[in-house]
């Protein structure tokens, strides 16, 4: 290795323009090789011809060459090491001879390339998170022993495989890293993320610099350059295409020609991007003319922006800008179904709390899976990915345990907020380093070694102190968000008064602020009016978020109130739109219709007792839930019997659409409504049902899984919503299972009938192998499979006991296997 | 020769009502209108239609296999598709990611993942055709081959995808299993006839 640097990259960055090199694909291509090969393999094969392209590229003017190992990895190359080695000894080549010809010429720099692994990750794809950054770590780790200046991430299309990528370098080496994705036209990623999500979470990572290349022409980016600049701290990098490719008389030709390329990157340089190079289509003289183009276009270093930003998968949001809600449902104390549902590992109740509180208008989700029994740092992991999956709301990870918190920080696909670290040197020791390797806006609990000090000064002083202590690991004072406790109003009468003073002095100080508000109330009736009225008391002192319950009226009514009050909200439409949806309940007994029969009252207007039993086959029939929901509530309200309602009028009236159904008069979409409306209904009635009474049904259940290798889940969740609907327990553990997960499942329940799916003829295998699994170890199990590739014959075939050809026939057969 | 890109506006892609009919099951004139308008008005804006084709020329090699740009393939089905024809157009394309982005926040709602599904079908079929009617000003081509027809295993998909860099250009990714993801993609041979 030959290194010449005296200035790292990112200090060349604070007085000029980086610019990086352009395509590699023209330039080989042009020189023999084949559309659709892999350039990769002449660094090897032909290694002249990629010093060849590097050289040109310095000649160019470029100030760093990208190595040509875009698509190498170790998934795609088992001698991916090779390949990076040789690739760095080309553009080593390349350097000397150009630094030989030109000694007047500073520094020039080598990117270790990394691209995409070629696989999409898990939930959406089939790649494990830990996997990606295994595969990236052993890229990293040949191309800085190689001697790399730096790494370029670049081509990402999804958020969470660059996170792992940056993971990987940080983990790997210190070089420094830039980060770069591809967006369509208006400026999203293919999982989803916007500009300002990605330079949150690449900021939040350290990354070096934040931009876009690839799928765009440079017209197309100069549109989006801005929302980089205004957002980004760290430099902005924007490498184009040359338009798109067509044929003209035979020759390839790219729509933008390399002056037009030059002209609009001037724009481009002008707009505030500090890093540029050029993607697909582009060739050393794109580079050279873009370079001359801007030599006078006077350069603005990149500058602290000073905004407090947290990110999910999809967008950003500026804190310390609008107070904001942090909904406080995903918690376990107090509440006695979250805390069964985190010891059973059955998370959907907590994912449908997640989308009903973002509904609501919660932009933050707290997230504590605090309880004692149980792996925190297991389930954290489980409700981060599985909550970033289901909303775009952004994610506090709110746990004690660093294990848990680190669990949580590493697997968030954005830049989270961190609840919390205290005062205390373990607590400082302990979250700060995390705080500075995943990134995230830290809330800062104001308790000391000596526990919460009395005074709002005293309050203040731990404030400062885990802020110069947060100083130390590179985390600014903009990061931090004050917490400065509520001690309950009805044990310290000057509880409220001290957090509102230390509001105000945390404000004046600089720092952000955030409380649970509802703390106020402990120990007092009616307390949602004493935490709304003191709620409205400390945003007027100047909180920046509240922990609430976003489904509390008189909570939500005080702060749309707020915002309208302060000429937060224009026009006062927040207000007016959330007083539509949630009138005011008039004097006693004339309350406006409850929300859950709002929307059916119109429909029927006269529930009676007799007429609710009609209305709910009626609902059932038409697949109406809210309908069938309220008919539910009807009926037993007038003293209907839980369980005769349901064999009486639930199921009677499933069997009618599924009779339908099966003859063909009614059609798989209907059904399904319908047996979504049967479970809603089944939800409340079973409610009303004494426990002991439940012991029987529990034991009805059923395991589904579509087999290893395939991730297609539609037929199997219609499977599960009818045998749900028919109040069968379903343990559904998701696509592409593993057949041992089958067993362990079947060992966990002890449940013995199981369903496979499986739609494509090259994981019947997979089925088979589960299959056979689940009969070797339980000799009572039962499996019933079904799926498109299936027959009757090619089921038995492969040693299952029931083939179902639809939906509605899984449920004949749990009913036959449960007799 | 060369990969030529295809970016279509999530706004503009119109959907074929039949064909997402086809994909629910039922009727057209059968499905509820609101479930329908709901689906399509949650899907529409995730939408990100875009393709990749470039031409490639047919090998017939000694050993019996057929070669239309991306390797050698071992099949009876693809030969008697090709027979008259010496050059092919390759083609990949998605609406993106949507739907399965979607579908983890339906959990509840099987009915509308299962419209989201057939919309998302329609969308990548609509999306095909309206890549082969641009196509057809200037080719004459049979009816589009996809691997995974006939005899053509899924496993050609790796070395089809990457003739096409459909990767980089579309983010295409495959599964262990040759899945592609996102899972409305189409990748096809549309052969040219011999003039």
């Amino acid at each position: 290795m030959t290194s010449h640097l005296h200035t790292p990259i990112t200090s060349l960055l604070r007085r000029g323009r980086v610019f990086l090199d352009g395509g590699t694909g023209s330039f080989l291509q042009a020189r023999g090789l084949p559309a659709g090969q892999g350039p990769e393999r002449w660094n090897l094969e032909r290694p002249e011809e990629i010093t060849g392209l590097h050289r040109a590229y310095y000649e160019a003017g470029c100030t760093a060459v990208t190595m040509n190992t875009f698509g190498v990895n170790s998934l795609k190359y088992e001698n991916y090491a090779e390949l990076i080695r040789a690739a760095f000894a080309c553009a080593d080549r390349a350097r000397g001879e150009y630094l030989s010809a030109h000694p007047e010429a500073g520094d020039r720099y080598i990117a270790l390339d990394i691209g995409p692994t070629g696989r999409l990750l898990q939930p959406l794809g089939d790649l494990a998170f830990e996997d990606a950054v295994e595969v990236f770590a052993k890229t990293v780790r040949e191309g800085a022993a190689a001697g790399a200046d730096l790494v370029i991430i670049e081509t990402m299309n999804d958020s969470y495989e660059t996170k792992a990528a940056v993971l990987a370098v940080k983990e790997n080496s210190d070089l420094p890293v830039f980060v770069s994705n591809v967006y369509d036209g208006i400026g999203k990623l293919m999982t989803g993320a916007n500009p300002g999500a990605m330079v949150a979470l690449a900021e939040g990572l350290r990354c070096d610099a934040v931009g876009m290349n690839c799928s765009l022409g440079p017209a197309q980016m100069e549109g989006l350059v801005p929302r980089f600049v205004e957002a980004a701290s760290v430099p902005v990098l924007v490498m184009p295409n040359a338009g798109l490719p067509r044929t003209e008389n035979g020759q390839t030709v790219y729509d933008v020609s390399a002056e037009d390329f030059a002209a609009s990157m001037k724009r481009i340089a002008q707009a505030g991007a500090h890093i540029l190079g050029g993607c697909c289509g582009t060739t050393p003289d794109y580079l050279k003319k873009t370079i001359e183009a801007v030599a006078d276009v006077p350069y603005t270093p990149p500058f602290e922006k000073e905004r407090t930003v947290i990110s999910s998968s999809t967008h950003a949001v500026e804190l310390k800008k609008t107070p904001l809600l942090v909904g406080e449902r995903i918690n376990p104390t107090g509440k006695k179904r979250i805390k069964e549902a985190l010891r059973a590992g059955q998370y959907d109740l907590l994912f449908e709390e997640g989308i009903r509180q973002a509904e609501e208008g919660a932009p933050i989700l707290d997230v504590n899976a605090g309880l004692p029994e149980i792996d925190e740092p297991a389930v954290m992991a489980a409700l981060i990915t599985g909550l970033q999956a289901v909303t775009d709301a952004c994610l506090q990870a709110d746990t004690t345990d660093p294990a848990a918190m680190e669990a949580a920080l590493r697997l968030y696909n954005g830049k989270a907020l961190i609840n919390s670290v205290n005062g205390t040197k373990k607590s400082r020791d302990a979250v700060l380093p995390l705080a500075a390797k995943y990134g995230g806006v830290l809330v800062a609990l104001l308790v000391g070694e000596d526990g919460i000090p009395a005074t709002a000064e005293g309050r203040l002083a731990v404030a400062r102190l885990i802020a110069e202590d947060a100083a130390r690991y590179g985390i600014p004072k903009k990061d931090i968000i004050a917490d400065p406790l509520t001690m309950a109003v009805s044990a310290q009468p000057d509880g409220a008064q001290v957090a509102l003073e230390s509001i105000r002095l945390l404000k004046e100080d600089g720092f952000g602020t955030m409380l649970g508000v509802s703390n106020i109330s402990f120990g007092l009736p009616a307390r949602d009016r004493i935490n709304a009225a003191f709620f409205t008391m400390a945003l007027a002192a100047g909180l920046d978020l509240a922990i609430m319950n976003p489904f509390s009226e008189t909570m939500m009514g005080a702060y749309k109130s707020f915002l309208a009050l302060t000429g937060q909200d224009e026009a006062c439409g927040g207000y007016i739109a959330y007083a539509q949806n949630h009138p005011l309940s008039g004097p006693a007994g004339t309350a406006a219709p409850a929300k859950t029969l709002a929307g059916t009252a119109s429909q029927t207007p006269n529930l009676s007792a007799d007429t609710g039993k009609d209305a709910l086959q009626a609902a059932i029939a038409t697949g109406r839930k809210g309908a069938a929901e309220a008919a539910a509530k009807e009926a037993l309200s007038a003293g209907e019997e839980p369980l005769s309602l349901i064999n009486t009028r639930v199921i009677p009236a499933l069997n009618a659409v599924g009779e339908a159904f099966e003859q063909k008069r009614a059609y798989l979409p209907q059904l399904l409504m319908s047996a979504e409306a049967a479970t809603g209904a089944l939800d409340i009635i079973k409610a009303a049902i004494p426990e002991a009474k439940t012991d029987g049904q529990q034991r009805r259940g059923v395991i589904l899984a579509t087999v290893q290798g395939d991730i297609h889940d539609i037929g199997k969740n219609i499977v599960k919503v009818l045998l749900e609907s028919y109040g069968f327990t379903v343990y559904d553990l998701g696509r592409d299972v593993a057949p041992e997960r089958v067993a362990e499942e079947a060992r966990r329940t002890g449940c013995r009938l199981v369903g496979l799916s499986a739609l494509m003829t090259t994981t019947v295998p997979a089925m088979e192998a589960t299959i056979r699994l689940l009969h070797e170890t339980f000799a009572d199990a039962k499996v019933m499979v079904g799926g498109a590739v299936l027959t009757p014959e090619y089921a038995a075939q492969i040693g299952a006991d029931y083939y179902g050809k639809d939906a509605m026939e899984s449920v004949h057969i749990a009913e036959e296997f449960y007799g | 020769m060369a990969i030529r890109k295809i970016m279509i506006p999530a706004e503009d892609l119109r959907i074929d009502r039949a064909e997402f009919a086809r994909r629910m099951g039922m009727p057209a004139e059968e499905i509820d209108p609101a479930l329908e308008a709901e689906c399509l008005a949650l899907l529409r804006p995730l939408l990100q239609p875009a393709a990749v084709w470039d031409e490639a020329e047919v090998r017939r090699l000694d050993d019996g296999t057929i070669d239309c740009g991306f390797g050698p393939v071992a099949s009876r089905s693809l030969t008697r598709y090709l027979r008259d024809c010496d050059r092919v157009i390759l083609m990949a394309l998605t609406i993106g990611l949507s739907p399965e982005r979607l579908m983890p926040r339906l959990a509840s709602s099987p009915a509308r993942r299962l419209t989201v599904d057939a919309l998302g079908s329609a969308a990548a079929e609509s999306l095909a055709d309206e890549v082969s009617r641009r196509l057809s000003e200037t080719y004459d081509c049979l009816p589009r081959f996809s691997p995974g027809y006939g005899d053509v295993p899924l496993s050609v998909q790796p070395a089809f995808l990457d003739r096409l860099d459909a990767g980089r250009q579309l983010g295409i990714r495959l599964t262990e299993s040759f899945l592609m993801i996102p899972g409305k993609s189409i990748t096809a041979i549309a052969g040219i006839r011999r003039e």
